[in-house]
């Protein structure tokens, strides 16, 4: 089997290789990804990571061990305060937290970063992300416009130390200043590091499609923290390969009840709050190709957003406005890069052991193409 | 005694509750905390639902919002789910994350699996109250032991006007503040909190009639926030009903006007405790019958209005760098008593 290139940043563990589902061979859906396959195709697009592993062993709060992080999107490099994003979100199912929906709701702008953590750390995540934005936009306070940041999060209990609270303000504000173009870092990453997905070891997984419509061409982008999802419910492309690997699970103790994901949508057509929340609904469609069905324990919370038009303090006199009859095309773009991420998420998670000796196993990538291949998916 | 009741002003038909605060409520506490700054004023208010020692425990509640309704959190489980299990923090909006951090911090010293029925998630209402105040001051001094000092604080007895979050709200023009009031209709209890911000200036209005406010400065802030407790069993779509009656009420002096920007109302019933541990698969909870409901939205429209009231009553005028925002003089009100 030909071995997929290490990215730099892994860590692997017992020599484990990882590789993104299209370098595998594995094409979720029809249409074409962006060049980089990650919402960073959206232009404009950035996103930052830190990643806080310290310590093994036992659980002692306060000290440890710690896996978790944060995880930034900036709709662009600007500041954001100054020029918002039309947008929009969706609770699938309200188990979570997704700070600063209030306003997206009211105005239907997005004027503030998107970062994504673990459950415990929205307070710290949000002063941190508050701070930066005070520090790019002075007057934030000053024009009454009441911006916050959106900050959301999904459970990783398993490995980390929750309790101890170990993402501080600093995280966010570093996360931002790291917020860039190009690649995106999946998996063990950012405020996916302690998550998991099926029981196996996931995180952080992103996906992009390109949407022609008339003589231009659009992209759509989807960034998800996965950790939902029962092993044997797991398909990808259609096959039911959780069912087919029944082992690996979770070692030690038992696994957390609580599932979640969060899912940010960037697009650069140019699309309403109304045809972004219709977006956001699209997601949990992608979610559920992946066999997931939104159980009472999870916080299933989207946002999207449309670099489309930047909107300067008040509503244009003109906008741009993409055609409805393309709309289906930007729907199924959504439910692919949706699906193709969260199976990003899995086969770029390496396996990691945290508090308590406890483990999530990765997927493994030679049973999933092989598993794959019986199924007439891949060559 | 409070103030409204030494002016013999009688809002609305109904009788209220032995204190005419939220406490009426069986279970509900009310906490507030200063936070000493130089040259601001600035300090956190607590709803408490029930008492700190019950471990589990979810109330169902339905939240009302004018456009959106501004900074909160836990808008996810309210909205999806129907229910509460946090104490309801009211916060200035630049403090939001800070105060969320102290209340998960509560969270996890009471259970850390942090599941739905263990105060999670936690409950922070953000209210501008930076007309007198600087935000970025405002940032820089609260801390997380200010929130649980708030909830420390929490008790039957409910202090009103400039405690806690009222210390630096404005309303009509005048020095704003927090109010509470209840109403009882055939034996069951609506309570209100209410931080009152907002209004415009010559806008307040009691039992219908324009009440002088003499000295009020035009401009400030448009949104204000409100609780709403009952111990009537109501279901979460009918306690979204009584915050939007509430609302009604805060409309009825004239808090809500066409100018609010942004306005929220959370309501919960105290009715049906859900214990998720000892709760078997089916279980049968009270319900309250459509006619039974009116009475209750009534009572919530007047507490509204009296707890408004009662707030700016409750207010001492606030001087600041050589600027004064003046609170509302009890006696506009007695001159319209004697006039009743």
């Amino acid at each position: 089997m030909a071995a997929w290139p290490l990215p730099s940043w892994a860590i692997p563990t017992q020599g484990e290789q990882r590789a993104r589902a299209r370098a595998m061979g594995i094409a979720i859906g029809e249409m074409e990804p962006g060049p980089l396959n990650a919402i960073t195709d959206v232009s404009g697009v950035r996103v930052g990571q830190v990643t806080l592993i310290r310590g093994e062993g036992p659980l002692v709060v306060g000290q440890g061990p710690v896996r978790t992080g944060v995880t930034s999107i900036c709709a662009h490099g600007g500041v954001l305060s100054r020029e918002a994003c039309y947008a929009a979100d969706f609770t699938l199912n309200g188990n979570g937290e997704l700070t600063g929906v209030g306003h997206v709701r009211r105005r239907g702008l997005l004027a503030a970063p998107i970062l994504f953590t673990n459950t415990s750390s929205i307070g710290n995540v949000y002063d941190g992300a508050l701070e930066w934005m005070l520090s790019r936009d002075p007057h934030l306070f000053d024009r009454g416009d009441r911006i916050e940041p959106v900050v959301g999060e999904t459970w990783g209990d398993f490995l980390n130390d929750t309790a101890g609270r170990h993402v501080k303000p600093q995280h966010a504000r570093q996360a931002l200043e790291l917020a860039a173009g190009g690649p995106v870092a999946e998996g063990c990453v950012g405020g996916g590091t302690a998550m998991r997905a099926f029981n196996f070891k996931a995180g952080i997984g992103t996906s992009s499609r390109l949407v022609p419509c008339d003589d231009a061409l659009h992209t759509v982008g989807v960034l998800v923290q996965a950790n939902f999802g029962r092993r044997e419910q797991l398909r990808i492309d259609g096959v039911p390969v959780g069912r087919e690997i029944p082992e690996l699970m979770p070692e030690h103790g038992s696994p957390q009840k609580n599932k979640s994901l969060l899912v940010a949508v960037a697009t650069d057509a140019p699309l309403l709050p109304v045809h972004l929340q219709r977006l956001c609904k699209r997601v949990a469609i992608g979610l559920g190709r992946t066999g997931a069905i939104s159980t009472h324990g999870s916080g299933d919370l989207f946002i999207a957003f449309s670099t489309g038009q930047k909107i300067v303090r008040e509503q244009p006199a003109a906008i741009r406005l993409l055609k409805d009859r393309w709309i289906s095309r930007v729907h199924q773009a959504v439910v692919e890069a949706t699906e193709e991420a969260i199976v990003n998420s899995l086969t770029m998670a390496h396996s990691m052991t945290g508090r308590d000796g406890n483990t999530y196993h990765a997927l493994p990538l030679d049973r999933l193409v092989q598993i794959l291949r019986a199924h007439g998916r891949l060559k | 005694m409070k103030k409204i009741h030494q002016l013999a002003l009688r809002i609305g038909q109904l009788p209220s509750g032995a204190r005419d605060s939220i406490a009426d409520v069986e279970g509900v506490q009310v906490g507030h905390a200063a936070v000493q700054m130089e040259r601001a004023s600035v300090g956190l208010s607590v709803v408490v639902p029930y008492p700190r020692s019950v471990g589990q425990r979810t109330l169902f509640a339905g939240r009302w919002a004018l456009d959106g309704g501004g900074a909160a959190s836990g808008l996810g489980v309210v909205e999806d789910f129907g229910t509460l299990s946090s104490p309801m923090a009211f916060a200035p909006a630049p403090v939001f994350g800070r105060v969320y951090e102290a209340l998960i911090h509560q969270g996890i010293g009471r259970d850390s699996g942090l599941s739905t029925d263990a105060g999670w998630p936690p409950i922070v209402i953000g209210i501008d109250d930076g007309a007198w105040n600087d935000a970025r001051r405002v940032y820089e001094s609260v801390q997380q032991r200010d929130v649980d000092r708030a909830i420390d604080d929490a008790s039957k007895h409910v202090a009103e006007g400039n405690v806690g979050i009222g210390h630096a709200l404005r309303a009509f023009g005048l020095r704003g503040g927090v109010g509470t009031a209840s109403r009882l209709v055939d034996g069951q209890c609506v309570g209100i909190f209410v931080a009152v911000n907002g209004g415009l200036s010559g806008d307040l209005r009691v039992g219908g009639r324009t009440v002088s406010t003499a000295g009020a400065v035009p401009g400030g802030p448009q949104e204000f926030a409100a609780v709403v407790a009952t111990d009537a069993a109501l279901l979460p779509f009918q306690l979204r009903a009584l915050a939007q009656r509430a609302g009604l009420g805060a409309g009825r002096c004239g808090l809500w006007n066409t100018g609010t920007r942004e306005a929220q109302v959370w309501a919960f019933s105290t009715a049906v405790a859900q214990d998720d541990a000892q709760r078997p698969a089916l279980e049968q909870v009270e319900a309250t019958s459509d006619q039974e409901l009116y009475g209750l939205f009534a009572a919530a429209a007047e507490a509204m209005e009296a707890a408004v009231l009662s707030a700016l009553l409750e207010a001492e005028p606030l001087v600041k760098d050589e600027r004064i925002l003046q609170a509302l003089s009890a006696d506009a009100l007695r001159q319209m008593g004697d006039g009743q």
